[in-house]
C-alpha cells in the first residue's frame, strides 16, 4: 500500500512531474549516450592499440623483454617455424607471424638517412597495413621482392619517390656490414610525426636476408577477438615449454602503456563528467522535489498525529523520490537507446587516439551502462528527496497540522 | 449537565497544566494553570471563543504537544516521559483524531484513508480492508469506497475522517473543531453521529466547538477563556 501511496503522490501534480521526469530522463539519456561514446572510444583505441600496434600476444626471449642481452644475437629466437606453426593452429589464433626490428641507413644517391626498420607481414597484417594512410603509392603494391614503406619524414629527408631504389645497409648479426637494394613501394603516414619520421616497414624475409638470420626476435599474434585474450596466453604458453627455452609471452595490455594511460585518463574524465550530469539532475529535481514536500508539510502533520514515525515519513517520501527516479530512469532509458541507435546509424567519423585513420563515432549500449546510469539517478532523486523531507518532518507536529488548509 | 454518574475511570488528566509560546519577543500564555479530569465514555466539549486555549489543550491531551509545566496522563501514561517514536507508537494505539479541515490524503479514496492508520499498526491488508469496509458503512459511506476526497462533500469527508479516528478501536478520539467548515444541518449530523458513536462503540469524545447548539449535544461542557477554566456563560445552553 505504501508503494501504492507513493504512485499517486508523484503523480498528483503532473506538470511538476512532468518537469522531473523530463530532467531525470534527460540525465540518465545523456549518461547513457556520454558512457556509450566513451566507451565506444576506449574500445576503439584498445582494437587500435592491438591491431595496428602490438598484436594481441607477443613472444620473445626474456632478454629482449628485459634489455639485457649482451650480444643481440641473444634475442634471436631459433628455429620458430615449428613452434610458429604450432601457434599458428591454436584454434583462438587468427594469425601469428615473425618480426624483427633494426636500425639501418637508408640511402639515395647523394643522401643518407638513418632509420628503424620493421618487419611487416603484408599477408598476416594486413590491418596494421591498412592502417598506414599511403600518401603515395599503394598498400597492395607492397608484396613480394625487396620492397620498403618508407615513413613520410624518412621519405622526405631522402628526396625519395615511389619506385625509386635505395641503398639498404645494416649490421648482421655477426657484425659485418650488408647491404640490399630495396624498392620503395610507398610512402606512409601513421598518424604520429615521430614515427613518421625515423620508421620503415620492410618484409621479415628482407630483413632476415640483410640480417643474414633465419631467425626471428618476435612472434607477433593476433587473436580471433581481444575477449580470447586469456584463452589465447594460456593456449600459446602451454606451447611454449615445446620450443627453444628462455620465451615469455606478454599479452596486449602489458605491451601498451599508452592505451594504459589514455584509459585512466577516461576513466577520470567519465567520473567528472558523471559528477556534472549527476550534479545537474539532482539540483533541477531538489528545487521541484523540495517544493512538493513543502507543500505538504501538512499532510506531514496529519501523519505524524494519527501514529507515524519521522523516520516512516522521510522514508514514504525518499519512496516517492524512488519511484520518480525509476520512472523518470525508464522514460531515460528508452530515449537515450533511440537517440544512440539513430546516432549510430549515422555513418559519423572522426579521429581518434591510437588510430591514424577516423573512426566510425558509434555509442555502445551495453546493458551495464543502462544499470549504472539508472542506478545513479536513483540514487540522486532518493537524495533530492531525503534532504527537504528530512527538514520538514522536524516542525513541531502542531506548526506541521497548522498548514492544512 | 454533568452525568459522571455513569462513566468509568479517569482517562484523561491535566494537572495544573501550563503551555507559553514564544513568537520572537513576546510570549503568549496559552494555558494557565488547567485542571482536568476526562472519564472513560465521556462527549465532552471544550467551549470557548478562538484563542481560549482549546486547541492548545486538544494537542497536549493528543500528545502532539507537551505543556511548559504541569502533568498531562493519558490512559494512565505520563506522556512527557515517551520519547517521539515511543509518543508515535502511543498515538496510534490510543487515540483518534478528526480534524476542523478533515485532513483526509487527497490521493486515498476513502477506503484507504480508513485503513491508513491500520497501516502503521501493521494489520494485515485483508483485515484492514475489512474493517475500513465497515467504518465506513458505519458512517452511512457504504456507497463512497472508493470515492476520493475531492469527490466528496464536506460532511462526507468529515464522515472519513471519523471512520478513520473510530476504525483502530482507539480508547478516546479528539475533534478539534470538527464541525467548524460545515453547514449547521451537517454539523449536527456529524455531531449527532459522534455522539451515537460514542455510546454505541463505547468511545471516548473529545472536541472543541464554539458553537452554541453543537454544544447541546455534549455530555459535559469544559468553558475555557484566556487558557483558563471558567464558569458556564451567564445563558445557559438547551440540552
Amino acid at each position: 500500500m505504501r508503494i501504492r501511496i507513493a504512485i499517486r503522490n508523484t503523480f498528483r501534480n503532473k506538470r511538476r512531474t512532468a518537469l522531473n521526469v523530463f530532467m531525470i530522463a534527460s540525465g540518465v539519456a545523456s549518461l547513457i549516450l556520454f558512457k556509450g561514446f566513451s566507451a565506444n572510444l576506449i574500445l576503439s583505441i584498445r582494437e587500435g592499440t592491438i591491431q595496428f600496434q602490438y598484436g594481441h600476444l607477443q613472444v620473445a626471449r626474456e632478454s629482449l623483454w628485459k634489455n639485457s642481452a649482451e650480444n643481440p644475437n641473444e634475442n634471436l629466437i631459433p628455429d620458430y617455424q615449428g613452434l610458429l606453426k604450432r601457434i599458428q593452429d591454436v584454434p583462438s589464433v587468427k594469425s601469428a607471424t615473425g618480426w624483427i626490428g633494426f636500425y639501418g641507413l637508408l640511402g639515395a644517391k647523394d643522401r643518407t638517412v638513418g632509420a628503424q626498420l620493421l618487419s611487416l607481414d603484408p599477408v598476416n597484417e594486413s590491418l596494421r597495413l591498412s592502417n598506414l594512410v599511403m600518401v603515395e603509392g599503394k598498400a597492395a603494391n607492397y608484396t613480394g621482392g625487396q620492397k620498403v614503406l618508407l615513413g613520410a619524414g624518412v621519405a622526405s629527408a631522402l628526396r625519395a619517390k615511389v619506385g625509386d631504389n635505395l641503398n639498404l645497409l645494416g649490421y648482421t648479426y655477426d657484425g659485418l656490414v650488408n647491404a640490399l637494394d630495396v624498392e620503395v613501394a610507398g610512402i606512409f603516414k601513421s598518424g604520429l610525426k615521430e614515427i613518421d619520421n625515423v620508421t620503415a616497414m620492410i618484409p621479415l624475409e628482407v630483413s632476415q636476408k640483410l640480417l643474414d638470420t633465419k631467425d626471428v626476435e618476435k612472434f607477433i599474434i593476433y587473436l580471433k577477438s581481444t575477449e580470447l585474450t586469456e584463452d589465447g596466453r594460456r593456449a600459446v604458453s602451454s606451447l611454449l615449454d615445446s620450443g627453444p627455452r628462455g620465451l615469455e609471452i606478454k599479452p596486449w595490455y602489458e605491451l601498451a602503456a599508452f592505451y594504459k594511460e589514455v584509459r585512466s585518463f577516461y576513466n577520470l574524465y567519465d567520473a567528472v563528467i558523471q559528477l556534472i550530469i549527476l550534479s545537474l539532475v539532482l539540483i533541477g529535481i531538489l528545487n521541484t522535489i523540495g517544493m512538493s514536500v513543502f507543500e505538504r508539510t501538512g499532510e506531514m502533520g496529519t501523519m505524524r498525529a494519527l501514529g507515524e514515525t519521522q523516520r516512516n515519513i522521510v522514508r514514504q517520501f525518499v519512496l516517492e523520490g524512488a519511484v520518480l527516479g525509476v520512472f523518470g530512469g525508464v522514460v531515460g532509458a528508452v530515449a537515450g537507446a533511440v537517440l544512440a541507435l539513430v546516432i549510430n546509424a549515422i555513418d559519423f567519423r572522426a579521429p581518434m587516439p591510437g588510430a591514424s585513420l577516423p573512426q566510425r563515432i558509434q555509442i555502445l549500449l551495453p546493458i551495464w551502462n543502462f544499470v549504472e546510469a539508472l542506478a545513479l539517478t536513483l540514487a540522486a532523486s532518493m537524495v533530492a528527496a531525503v534532504i527537504p523531507a528530512v527538514r520538514a518532518v522536524k516542525l513541531e507536529i502542531v506548526d506541521a497540522l497548522r498548514r492544512n488548509i | 449537565m454533568i452525568q459522571l454518574g455513569e462513566h468509568g475511570a479517569v482517562l484523561l488528566q491535566a494537572q495544573d497544566v501550563c503551555k507559553t509560546y514564544h513568537l520572537g519577543e513576546t510570549s503568549v500564555q496559552a494555558l494557565q494553570h488547567v485542571d482536568l479530569e476526562v472519564r472513560e465514555g465521556e462527549f465532552l466539549a471544550l467551549a470557548g471563543s478562538s484563542g481560549s486555549g482549546k486547541t492548545t489543550l486538544l494537542n497536549l491531551f493528543g500528545c502532539l504537544d507537551r505543556p511548559t509545566s504541569g502533568r498531562i496522563l493519558v490512559a494512565g501514561t505520563d506522556v512527557a516521559k515517551l520519547d517521539p517514536d515511543a509518543l508515535a507508537e502511543f498515538r496510534a494505539a490510543t487515540i483518534g483524531f478528526i480534524f476542523q479541515t478533515f485532513n483526509l490524503f487527497p490521493v486515498l479514496s476513502a477506503r484507504e484513508n480508513v485503513e491508513y492508520p491500520m497501516l502503521l499498526n501493521k494489520t494485515p491488508a485483508p483485515e484492514r480492508e475489512k474493517r475500513a469496509k465497515e467504518a465506513l458503512e458505519r458512517v452511512g459511506l457504504a456507497r463512497f469506497l472508493d470515492h476520493r476526497p475531492d469527490q466528496l462533500s464536506g460532511g462526507q469527508r468529515q464522515r472519513v475522517a471519523i471512520a478513520r479516528a473510530l476504525v483502530k478501536r482507539p480508547k478516546i478520539i479528539f475533534a478539534d473543531e470538527p464541525t467548524a467548515n460545515l453547514d449547521k444541518k451537517t454539523a449536527v449530523e456529524v455531531l449527532t453521529l459522534m455522539r451515537d458513536l460514542n455510546s454505541s462503540e463505547k468511545v471516548t469524545f473529545v472536541f472543541s466547538t464554539h458553537d452554541s447548539m453543537i454544544l447541546s449535544l455534549a455530555s459535559r461542557i469544559f468553558h475555557m477563556s484566556d487558557g483558563r477554566q471558567v464558569a458556564a456563560p451567564e445563558t445557559p445552553h438547551a440540552h
